[in-house]
């Protein structure tokens, strides 16, 4: 099998992503001309993901210098962990394979011995930016026609996927943050059993990603009036600030519902856990890596194919016809900055989550 | 109402969503009669291709597709006795003797037919059912799945043929598998042995095909011989005969349709257990059962019916809530999504005529496909006198792509291997397999469901709900009749052969008697490492299934023993465990598949099943090597079309030299060239602007 050997003048690199930049078909060392790349999808055709990842494959290739021709596979299972163990170990570093991955913050920071390849290793290209809507059944005693109401209830249940996962701590971080009495109860298969519980009322609340709010939950149950949405979780800025997503500008930020309902500004070690889990998390919802040791010229070269894309309208259209809501990028440079946090994660923040999960498994 | 309803016929007979419906009627058939592929894989396949389409031609592509993979899914089942999908599984049962009698157009006319009224009642419910369906879906919650779970497993009672003790210590031991993998509640693996690729659970598609498809195809390869055992000249039974045997029992054809329907509504539960339900109903509700699994006629008609009626049912709150109704819907979902449709009250009202069409292109697709093969049966059974070295290398390529596209691992090689052994020693033994398949299928659903149940409604407070009650009653009245006919039936034996008791050796059951206490000893010891929360529901298996299995145990020591009095005063017979000639060609052919995976490791598999293709018809078939060398060819692309071009699928990787690799790196190549127009004219227009 033959190899291409990778250029190390960094220079002309920079000097040729520069003219491709300006001149997309000029031709320049083209690597990515007349390949095939393939883009691995870390859950099985036919969700959300697979689809975003499909719509983002269907327009990249007129954006990358060379304009390649891109395939997707499923990698399926492990609830992620499989696929991006692929990219990591098997699949090879010459920048003919990206992933489009919707990571696992959680296993990332505690070191989950399943995933063997953490995700700060690989190369970042960009990242898919997603607030969380927590959501609420109206007809929970004793009826919540705001989401301030919640502070009135006197036990509920709040339904979630598995208890290592974000979609559970976040949930039972909140919560617990608000002093509010609730039964927790972890296990459902996927975002779409959550839903179909609430509506059945075996739970009253549940959080779920923003596509799955405005292409699901909005259009249906929170059009029939059946649940209220409660606050948005969403990544702080650079100054520490937190503000409304732009997808979701009626609906309050945590922060903002914590000051009227407690008064003052959520903290302690809980809110620290649930502030950088929720910083990762939404910042970068869906995270497009390249292998470990990718070239950076490769790298460079799919950067600048994202930014790129993320101009074209037909793509945005496609993309906003399918979630309900144009997508919002991060930068690759400033997702690297949001996962190399991951590495430094006090031992306190590690030891809340470590007793949260064993707390919700029993 | 009624002018959505023709709003959506004049959509779904519109150029050009008549011309993919029949598209997709066309590879349904090509994914349904391939063992391997199935409507689910299908789904996978087609869905990117609905990118750019209208909204009723891709559901009329997709759905055409859909509906009509369990329409010529029959005729593998009933030709070769291989099940292409898991919802043909109960089909084989007396599909496969009717072929083997000669009366493969008779079985092929009661399917066909059978299917496509199956399916056109699925799709008629879906239409009239949409509106009203809500409280129906909302009142079954996880205690009531867990309820239909218990329910299902009643039905091994029906599935087990004379040894009703075998059947449930089978059950038991599907219901085991099915604890492989982490545990609902705690993150703890149980039964691992510390293989990753265990963590997932055991995946279902390798397990099927290798109990079912593997023992035919090592039984095709031993036999040298085609498939009928009678001779061309004496076929009886043709295609008019099977479509007047379908109307002559309409009575049970409705019942199965129904049952279909009512399987696909809930949601998670597919067209896998329509057919053993319906097929364990009509065998419960049939006066004279000797001839089921023999070559009964009915046992031809209930499932066919069902797996059809099934995916009417599917759609039902897959379209009008979100919710999958089976694991092909989960990736219609995907469908919605490309077209930017939000299933829902918005398929209800504003979008209904879209629905409507959706309801029209699954009934005409029935009705076209069954058209289409009963036109084609003449041709069809045709197969069944070909040579079976020229059936057996297609089969293996598609069993082995087909447990493949389950987990992109070679442990899924394995793990069909390995339940190919389990599946030869069962049927030899005459321990039925499908009551195995069903307890592995039920098993995940119960466990998942019965935790949520308790952690949501608490542990006793939801068997007060009015519809578990219900169940709860329906069960105990079909444990009664099944006891009662249990009873009858042991007073007069020659009951029901399910399970090729003609076959049954009494020192392989007690061989696998032995092998099925010593694994519920082991499961139970292992148990004992972990929380109670994680060892509780495999030792409500294990415990009555150890039991159970002893009493097998003991059962088969008694009649081994009694065999072995027999053969040391008879003539010489054929070896302990009925080892002939047959057997030991069948032992070779499994070492031949098994030699697929070191060769795979090695050079890819690619090139290790084109090898074995045309080595197999040089060494077993004695072709020439012109001929076999065409037909690896021809292998090669299959494997290269539907799964480089078509559907790009994750390799094995070789060690030594990945052969595969290099030629889809040519034909990528070759494609990237030949299309590299069509990607520079955008770019160019872009930068013109």
């Amino acid at each position: 099998m033959k190899y291409r050997t990778t250029t190390r003048l960094l220079p002309i690199a920079v000097a040729a992503l520069l003219a491709a930049l300006a001149a997309p078909n000029a031709a320049m060392a083209q690597f990515y001309k007349g390949k095939t790349v393939t883009m691995i999808v870390n859950y099985p055709a036919g969700g959300p993901a697979d689809i975003e990842g499909r719509i983002v494959a269907r327009h990249l290739g007129k954006h990358i210098a060379g304009n390649p021709r891109i395939i997707v596979k499923n990698v399926g299972g492990g609830g992620g962990m499989i696929g991006s163990n692929y990219l990591g170990e098997v699949a090879r570093p010459d920048g003919v394979t990206f992933g489009f991955f919707t990571w696992n913050v959680i296993a990332e920071i505690l070191g989950d011995p399943g995933l063997r390849v953490k995700y700060s290793q690989f190369r970042l290209i960009a990242g898919v930016k997603n607030p969380i809507v927590f959501y609420m059944r109206k007809d929970t005693p004793p009826g919540i026609k705001d989401g301030a109401d919640i502070m009135k209830t006197s036990g509920f249940k709040a339904l979630s996927l598995d208890a290592q996962s974000t979609n559970t701590i976040q949930q039972a971080l909140a919560l617990d943050l608000l002093g509010i009495k609730y039964t927790p109860v972890t296990g459902y298969r996927g975002l779409k059993d959550v839903e179909t519980a609430i509506l059945q009322n075996e739970g009253q609340l549940a959080n779920t990603s923003l596509p799955g709010w405005t292409a699901s939950i909005s259009p249906t149950m929170a059009k029939q009036g059946i649940v209220i949405p409660l606050w948005q979780l969403t990544s702080s800025g650079a100054d520490g600030s937190v503000k409304r997503d732009s997808a979701v500008p009626e609906i309050p930020t945590f922060e903002e519902f914590f000051a009227k309902v407690r008064g003052g500004k959520p903290s302690g070690i809980a809110y620290e856990t649930l502030r950088m889990e929720v910083d990762t998390l939404t910042s970068m919802f869906r995270g497009i890596f390249l292998p470990p040791a990718t070239d950076k010229a490769r790298l460079s070269e799919m950067r600048a194919g994202f930014v790129s894309l993320w101009t074209d309208k037909a793509f945005l259209g496609d993309y906003a016809k399918a979630v309900k809501t144009p997508p919002s990028m991060v930068t690759g440079e400033d997702g690297e900055k949001i996962i190399a946090k991951l590495a430094n994660v006090k031992p306190e923040i590690k030891e809340t989550l470590t007793a949260l999960i064993k707390r919700l498994s029993k | 109402m009624l002018d959505a309803a023709l709003a959506g016929l004049i959509a779904a007979t519109e150029w050009p969503a008549i011309g993919y419906l029949f598209l997709g009627i066309a590879l349904g058939i090509y994914f349904g009669a391939v063992p391997g592929l199935s409507g689910l894989s299908g789904m996978a396949i087609l869905l990117p291709f609905t990118f750019g389409m209208d909204p009723v031609s891709a559901f009329s592509f997709l759905l055409g597709m859909y509906a009509v993979t369990t329409t010529s899914d029959s005729i593998t089942a009933i030709l070769i006795g291989v099940p292409p999908t898991a919802a043909a599984q109960a089909t084989v049962l007396d599909g496969y003797p009717l072929a083997k009698r000669g009366e493969a157009s008779r079985a092929f006319g009661a399917a066909f037919t059978c299917s496509a009224i199956g399916g056109v009642f699925g799709a008629v419910v879906m239409g009239l059912s949409i509106p009203v369906v809500q409280p129906f879906v909302l009142a079954f919650a996880k205690p009531e799945f867990f309820m239909l779970g218990l329910l299902g497993l009643t039905m091994v009672g029906s599935l087990s043929g004379r040894s009703v003790l075998k059947g449930l210590t089978a059950a038991g031991l599907g219901l085991l598998l099915s604890q492989v993998g982490y545990a609902e509640q705690i993150a703890i693996p149980r039964y691992w042995f510390g293989f990753t690729y265990l963590l997932d659970g055991l995946p279902l598609v390798p397990v099927v095909l290798g109990l079912f498809a593997i023992p035919e195809v090592i039984s095709l390869a031993a036999r040298e011989r085609s498939i009928s055992d009678i001779p061309r000249e004496k076929v009886a039974g043709g295609l008019m005969m099977g479509v007047r045997d379908s109307f002559k029992h309409w009575w049970l054809l409705l019942r199965a349709s129904v049952i279909g329907v009512y399987i696909g509504i809930l949601p998670a539960l597919g067209p896998t257990i329509a057919d053993w339900v319906a097929y364990g109903h009509a065998v419960q509700t049939a006066k004279d059962k000797s001839q089921f699994g023999k070559g009964d006629i009915r046992g031809v008609i209930a499932p066919e019916a069902a797996n059809n009626s099934v995916k009417g049912g599917d759609m039902i709150p897959t379209v009008a809530f979100g919710i999958p109704g089976s694991p092909a819907m989960a990736i219609l979902l995907g469908a919605f999504l490309i077209q930017g449709l939000t299933p829902g009250p918005e398929m209800l009202t504003e979008k209904l005529d879209i629905t409507f069409s959706m309801v029209w292109s699954l009934a005409f697709a029935n009705v076209i496909a069954a058209g289409l093969l009963m036109m084609w049966t003449n041709q069809l059974q045709k197969i069944i006198f070909i040579p079976s070295a020229l059936i057996v290398p297609a089969i293996v390529l598609f069993v082995m792509m087909g447990s493949w596209t389950a987990g992109n691992n070679i442990g899924d090689w394995l793990s069909v291997l390995i339940f190919g052994v389990v599946g030869v020693v069962m049927k030899r033994a005459g321990w039925p397999r499908s009551p195995l398949i069903l307890g592995f299928i039920l098993g995940r659903l119960m466990e998942n469901s019965l935790h949520l149940t308790v952690r949501a409604y608490g542990p006793i407070e939801w068997m007060a709900r009015p519809i578990c009650l219900l169940i709860a009653a329906v069960i105990a009245i079909t444990l009664w009749f099944a006891v009662r006919s249990h009873l009858k039936t042991k007073k007069d034996p020659g009951g029901v052969a399910v399970t090729d008791a003609d076959e049954a050796n009494p020192k392989m059951s007690l061989f696998f008697s032995v092998f099925v206490v010593l694994i519920f000893v082991y499961a139970i010891a292992e148990s004992f490492a972990w929380p109670p929360l994680v060892r509780i529901f495999p030792l409500v298996f294990c415990i009555p299934g150890l039991m159970l299995a002893a009493v097998a145990l003991w059962n088969d020591s008694r009649e081994a023993r009694a065999a072995v009095s027999v053969a040391t005063a008879g003539a010489a017979g054929a070896g302990w465990f009925g080892l002939d000639r047959e057997f030991t060609r069948g032992v070779w052919f499994f070492l031949w598949l098994l030699a697929i995976i070191p060769a795979t490791i090695l050079f890819g598999q690619h090139a290790a099943l084109t090898v074995f293709v045309a080595l197999y018809l040089m060494v077993w078939g004695h072709y020439r090597w012109r001929f076999a060398m065409t037909y690896a060819a021809s292998g090669l692309t299959f494997l290269v079309g539907m799964f480089d071009v078509l559907s790009p699928t994750i390799w094995y990787p070789a060690a030594l030299f990945d052969f595969g690799e290099v030629l889809v790196g040519w034909i990528n190549a070759a494609i990237s060239f030949f299309s590299e127009d069509l990607f520079a004219q955008p770019a160019a227009a872009r930068a013109a602007r």
